[in-house]
Formats: structure tokens, C-alpha cells, sequence
């Protein structure tokens, strides 16, 4: 038997059956198309800080169940990088306690709120864009689009933003191994439930390499700058304006101060009782008067330099002190006083009653007849010691 | 002649039905119909494999881990398996006896309300000419250790296969490439078997809605104030109540988290943070975090003030 010959024609077909092969291989693999940016900060959140993955918003509810398999998925996933996942049960459950129920208005909402209803460091915010099942007699395909976005709750800003779309088909770019191959199995394709689960593991797979290893990103995959959602800069900088007026507020009163002083005297009803305290003994002194009783005592605290009580007499009606700061809480008051008093200041707390039946302990520093002297320590305070403060009366009782 | 194209086609379904696995069912017992008894704590025991199997990879590790990311997602409180694997340990009990003990036995080193058991019955990775092909075959159970009932179990093989009944050249070929990397193979193999068996294992999330309780903060207070630039060695004072007893810190923003605070009164927690040299920050948050000892946490933001600190400009 003679060999047979393999003539130029024949291999000529055989090249470009195989550039066919080859390109219908390249071609028919799964598609991709992942946009994703992380932020340097992303790299805070990484040492075991907790994270909800919320429920996902969908188009129409025909996604519902693709959602839930996608959130699952990503779930399963993420349980593998170093965040710590708050259990979905609990993300469910806080929300609904909290009436929300809507996925779609969870990015309209401050980061910060659902950091404290869910007591978590980020959320991840996402959507299901579309899934699409194609069926075109040889070929079929199915494509899912997702986006989502991981929010830190303790600053609004955007730590991961990503958007993919992933196809997968079937057809004759696969080349069939026979006819009834490529009638067939398009259909069994585009029809069988676990090609969606496939598909959403691969695109799982994609979309969180960039969050578990955030060093790795390149440059163009970085945000430039932070950003920080719409909701949470119009929140802060609602409370930013808030700050600057009570800036404004504190300035104000500083400068009423230098007017009557008896009007601002009848604010404070409490006559400041002096007790003549050193500075080691201050704690003991405070916490040996009883909660009730203390609306009726200031308490003095001083370095020993400074511990001789002043004296109020009628011919000194009006007494001046510097107010350097007022907090509901007197632990803070009076670490207050002991750094001053550490500095040599003469520092003391007053109480004034609040609206709501509770105490404000204000920390003043000095007291002077003389109000120019007040003005002078005032702006020593102001800088040396960085303090915000303004010269007030102090009722002698 | 004529019938030829017919028996082709038949061929093909059954080998396109054959190719694809057959659902798996998970036996849901009497036992678990009464929910105030489910359990709500659940451990994951060390998956086991039939001695017969040899395979370098470990897929019953593989499996395991898969298993656990998976069911984590419903609505038990699962016991992170170092731990469990640690409680084993430190009883003395060796990780392939593990599913031998008693239910009483498992409670007492455990501690918890259920037991998820695991055995490898058949696992294969085999990938040669035109065939390849992953497959797990397990079967799982959870074990009630109150009763030492079972409350569910499950028998399924799991196989992803190509070869000559695979569709088309492409198919054949991307099932080769994935194949021979062979704990990439198992993984995803594993990772399907979880997903088909996760929507058939009773989920008690929706009772437990009315349990879902984060630690209680009524209040927090810090000397940050408004308009306030902070510089070296000031301090930052932070004061929380609620909850006694329980672990606190607060956080400046996402600049500095985890700062501990300490319990001076029950309920009452403070902690400081003094400024060094080189801290910058603008505009954060003051975020007080109470957790209690399962690692559930909850936040409280001081939204009176936000701190600032250094030479940041607004």
C-alpha cells in the first residue's frame, strides 16, 4: 500500500481549519467586562473589620432569585479575604427591625446611619444591572451585570467601586462535535439552572480579586482622591456648617460678656461654693460628693500654687473667670481641670442645670475683679494651650 | 437508513442528560419541625474520606472549608473551624475520630446545639485525552446534640465531566486546561455540590428576626468641639455608656480605629487619645464601639463635633 500523499491543497485546508479552531476557541471563551477602582484607604479597613453585604437591588423581581445567588456567592467568597463578614441573617434581620426593606434606596442613605444600625466598619451596596438568556436557534448565551460599591461607614467614602458584565454562550464558535451537538446543545445551554451558578461563581471569582489584594491594584484602577458619597458629604457638611455657627455663637458670647454682667449672672442660679481642694485630692473630693448634692457645689482644683480660695465680699460684686469648656459629663470636666492644673492653671468646675433636668459641669479657669486681666489669660489660653474660650461673669451668690 | 439521524439525536440527549448531575436531595427529618428546638449554634466537624480513597490534595479539607463559607450564609451561629478544630484538639480527640463521638460527648468539648458531619465517599480528578473529570460523591448530616437525632442528610455526587460526549472541541478543551490544576478542580467542584445543597437545608434565619440584638449604647461624649483644631499632646477624651461588662474602644474616624476604652463604672467606658507628632486628620468622627463576647458589635457617632487634627485646611 502506497503512502498517501498529503498534496498543498489539503494542507492548506487543514491550516485554516486549525486558525478557525483557534480563533473560534479564543472567541467563544467567556467574556468579560470588569470596571473596578479601589481606594488606598481600602487598606484600613483590612485587619479583620467588619463588613455587611447588603441585599442587592434588582430591576425586576424576576431577579430576585439571581440576587440572592449572587450575594450568597459573593458571600462564600469573601468569607476567604481578611474582612470579617457580619452574618446575612443579622444584616436581614437589623434592617427590617429599622423599616429597611428596599435595597433600592440603601445608597441614598448616610453610610454613617447604617454603620449604626448594623454596628459595621463598610457596607457593600450592590445591584443586579440585568441577566439576559439569548436563544438564537445555533447559539445561545447568557449575560449578568452587576455593580456594586463598598462604603465605609466611619467616613462615607467610597473604598470599592466596581461594575461587570460576564458572558458566557454556546454555539458554533464552540465548534459542535457533530449536528445534533450544535442544534442541542444551545438549548441545553441557555435552559440549565446551573450555568447562571457557574457563570456568577467565574464572575465572583473576578470582581473580588481586587478587594482582597488592594496593594496589587494598578494605578489606573486606584481612585485619585478619596471620594465620598453624596449622602454622607451632604450630612457632614450639614454638621460642618453646624460647627461654624456655634463657633459663631461662642464668639458672640464672648463678646456679650463684656456687657451686662448681671444678665448673664441671673443664668447661673447655682452660687459657686469654693472648696478649697490640692490638686492631688481633687478626684476624692468629687467623688465623695453625692450625685444629688453636687448641684450645689463647684469644685475647685488647683496646683498647690493656687489654692487659696478667693474671698467674695459685697464690695466685689462681680467676678470674671475664663469658660475653656461644658460637658454633660463630669469625667471629662475633670480630666480637664487636671491637665490645666497640670500647666499651673487655676481651674475649677461650676454646674449650671440644662433644660432637660440634667447638668452641663463647666470648666473655668481663674477668677479675676478685674476683667482686662481675664481678657489677657483668656488669649494666653487661646495660644499656648490651642483652648477656645471666652471671659465670662461668675455669680458670687 | 432514515432512522439513523434519530438514534443520533437520542444518543445525544442521553449523553447531554447524562453529562449533567442529578439533583441532590436533602432528607429533611421529622425532628426539625419543631423550630423553638432547632438549633441555633452549629460546628462543623472534621470531613472525613473512605480509606480507600487516596488523594494528595485533601479535598475533604477542600470541601470543608467550601462547606462552611457556604453555609454560613443562613441563619446559624457557626463556630469558626480553627476553633472547632482547637476544641477537638485540646480534648484529645484526633480530627478523624471526631465524628465517631457521642453526642453528649460532642456537646460537653463543643459547647454547641448541633453538629454538621461530613464523609467522602468517593472523590476522583482524573484528566487523560479527551476525558476529564472532577468528581465528589459525600455525604453530609447534621447531628441534634440534645437528642443525638439527625436533622437532615444528604447523598450526592457532584461531577463535572468532559470527554466525548461533551458538546463541542472548545468545551472539551477548557474542561482539560481546568481540570489539571487539580485543588482548583475540587474547589469548584465543592463549591457547586454547596450550592445546589444550600437551598434544601432548613434556614432558620426568618425566626431568629426578633432575636437580632446589638449590644445597647444610649450615649456618647467626647471634649472634641466644634470648630476645634487639635495639636500634639492634646487628647482626645471619649466617654460611652450602655451595656456593662462588655468590650469598648472608640475610633477617629477611619484614621485611627480600635483605640480601647476602659470600663470605670459599670457602664460607663472611657479612653483617650493623645496627639503625636505627624497626626493629621480633618473633618472625622467620633465612633464609639461596644462588642460583646459572640463579636457582635454596635456604633454610636458623636455628631456634635468632628475632630480635627494637625495642618489639614478645610
Amino acid at each position: 500500500m502506497k503512502p498517501r500523499k498529503f498534496n498543498m491543497k489539503q494542507s492548506s485546508w487543514a491550516v485554516r481549519g486549525l486558525i478557525l479552531a483557534i480563533l473560534g476557541f479564543s472567541l467563544s471563551a467567556c467574556t468579560t467586562d470588569l470596571q473596578t477602582k479601589v481606594s488606598g484607604n481600602l487598606n484600613l479597613l483590612s485587619h479583620k473589620q467588619t463588613i455587611a453585604i447588603l441585599p442587592m437591588e434588582v430591576v425586576d423581581k424576576s431577579q430576585r432569585e439571581a440576587a440572592n445567588m449572587f450575594r450568597r456567592t459573593l458571600y462564600a467568597n469573601l468569607q476567604e479575604s481578611d474582612f470579617n463578614l457580619l452574618e446575612p441573617y443579622l444584616v436581614d434581620g437589623l434592617l427590617k427591625k429599622n423599616g429597611l426593606n428596599h435595597p433600592e434606596k440603601y445608597l441614598q442613605l448616610n453610610p454613617m446611619h447604617l454603620g449604626e444600625i448594623l454596628g459595621v466598619d463598610a457596607v457593600l451596596i450592590s445591584r443586579v444591572n440585568k441577566i439576559q438568556r439569548a436563544y438564537l436557534v445555533l447559539h445561545s448565551s447568557i449575560e449578568l451585570s452587576v455593580s456594586l460599591q463598598m462604603v465605609d461607614t466611619r467616613t462615607g467614602e467610597i473604598l470599592w467601586r466596581a461594575e461587570q458584565t460576564e458572558t458566557d454562550s454556546q454555539g458554533l464558535w464552540k465548534i459542535p462535535t457533530g449536528i445534533t451537538a450544535a442544534v442541542l446543545s444551545p438549548i441545553y445551554f441557555v435552559t440549565n439552572k446551573l450555568n447562571l451558578n457557574r457563570l456568577t461563581s467565574r464572575m465572583v471569582n473576578k470582581l473580588t480579586a481586587a478587594i482582597k489584594h488592594p496593594f496589587q491594584k494598578e494605578k489606573e484602577e486606584t481612585f485619585e482622591q478619596p471620594v465620598i458619597t453624596a449622602a454622607a458629604r451632604r450630612d457632614i457638611l450639614r454638621l460642618e456648617n453646624a460647627e461654624i455657627v456655634k463657633a459663631k455663637w461662642a464668639q458672640k458670647e464672648l463678646d456679650e460678656s463684656e456687657g451686662p454682667a448681671i444678665a448673664s449672672a441671673n443664668l447661673f442660679p447655682i452660687p459657686p461654693v469654693t472648696i478649697s481642694a490640692g490638686y492631688r485630692s481633687t478626684r476624692q473630693v468629687a467623688s465623695q460628693i453625692p450625685e444629688p448634692e453636687i448641684q450645689k457645689v463647684s469644685i475647685l482644683t488647683s496646683k498647690t500654687i493656687a489654692s487659696e480660695p478667693l474671698k467674695l465680699t459685697q464690695t466685689s460684686p462681680f467676678l470674671f473667670t475664663i469658660q475653656v469648656g461644658a460637658y454633660k459629663t463630669r469625667a471629662f470636666a475633670e480630666k480637664m481641670i487636671h491637665s490645666l492644673a497640670d500647666k499651673g492653671y487655676q481651674a475649677f468646675i461650676t454646674l449650671l442645670p440644662t433644660k432637660e433636668k440634667s447638668l452641663m459641669y463647666r470648666v473655668q479657669v481663674e477668677k479675676f475683679q478685674d476683667k482686662n486681666q481675664a481678657h489677657q489669660l483668656a488669649q494666653k489660653l487661646e495660644r499656648n494651650e490651642n483652648l477656645k474660650n471666652f471671659v465670662t461673669s461668675l455669680n458670687p451668690g | 437508513m432514515h432512522n439513523f439521524p434519530k438514534r443520533v439525536l437520542t444518543v445525544m440527549i442521553c449523553c447531554l442528560v447524562l453529562v449533567s448531575c442529578a439533583s441532590p436531595q436533602v432528607q429533611v427529618s421529622k425532628y426539625f419541625e419543631n423550630k423553638t428546638a432547632s438549633p441555633k449554634t452549629v460546628a462543623i466537624l472534621p470531613f472525613t474520606m473512605e480509606k480507600n480513597v487516596n488523594e494528595e490534595e485533601s479535598p475533604n479539607v477542600i470541601f470543608r472549608d467550601v462547606f462552611f463559607n457556604n453555609f454560613s450564609f443562613l441563619g446559624y451561629n457557626d463556630m469558626p473551624l480553627d476553633e472547632v478544630d482547637q476544641k477537638l484538639h485540646h480534648a484529645g480527640v484526633p480530627i478523624e475520630d471526631a465524628a465517631k463521638l457521642r453526642h453528649h460527648e460532642l456537646k460537653r468539648i463543643l459547647g454547641v446545639d448541633a453538629v454538621i458531619r461530613g464523609h467522602l465517599l468517593e472523590v476522583n480528578n482524573f484528566t487523560a485525552g479527551f476525558h476529564a473529570e472532577t468528581l465528589i460523591h459525600a455525604k453530609l448530616e447534621m447531628l441534634d446534640l440534645k437528642t443525638g437525632n439527625s436533622l437532615w442528610e444528604v447523598d450526592h455526587t457532584e461531577r463535572s465531566y468532559s470527554g466525548i460526549a461533551s458538546p463541542t472541541i472548545v468545551d472539551i478543551i477548557q474542561e482539560q486546561v481546568a481540570n489539571a490544576k487539580v485543588k482548583q478542580a475540587y474547589y469548584k467542584n465543592a463549591e457547586m455540590f454547596c450550592q445546589q445543597i444550600l437551598s434544601q437545608i432548613p434556614d432558620p434565619a426568618a425566626d431568629r428576626v426578633g432575636e437580632v440584638k446589638l449590644p445597647m449604647i444610649s450615649s456618647i461624649e467626647t471634649n472634641v468641639k466644634a470648630d476645634q483644631k487639635l495639636k500634639i499632646s492634646d487628647s482626645i477624651y471619649v466617654s460611652m455608656r450602655g451595656q456593662a461588662g462588655l468590650q469598648a474602644t472608640f475610633d477617629i474616624g477611619s484614621w485611627r480605629t480600635s483605640i480601647p476604652m476602659q470600663e470605670i463604672s459599670p457602664g460607663l467606658y472611657t479612653g483617650t487619645y493623645v496627639v503625636k507628632n505627624g497626626d493629621q486628620v480633618l473633618s472625622a468622627f467620633i465612633i464609639g464601639t461596644l462588642k460583646d463576647p459572640k463579636g457582635l458589635a454596635s456604633k454610636k457617632y458623636y455628631k456634635t463635633a468632628l475632630a480635627t487634627i494637625g495642618k489639614s485646611e478645610k
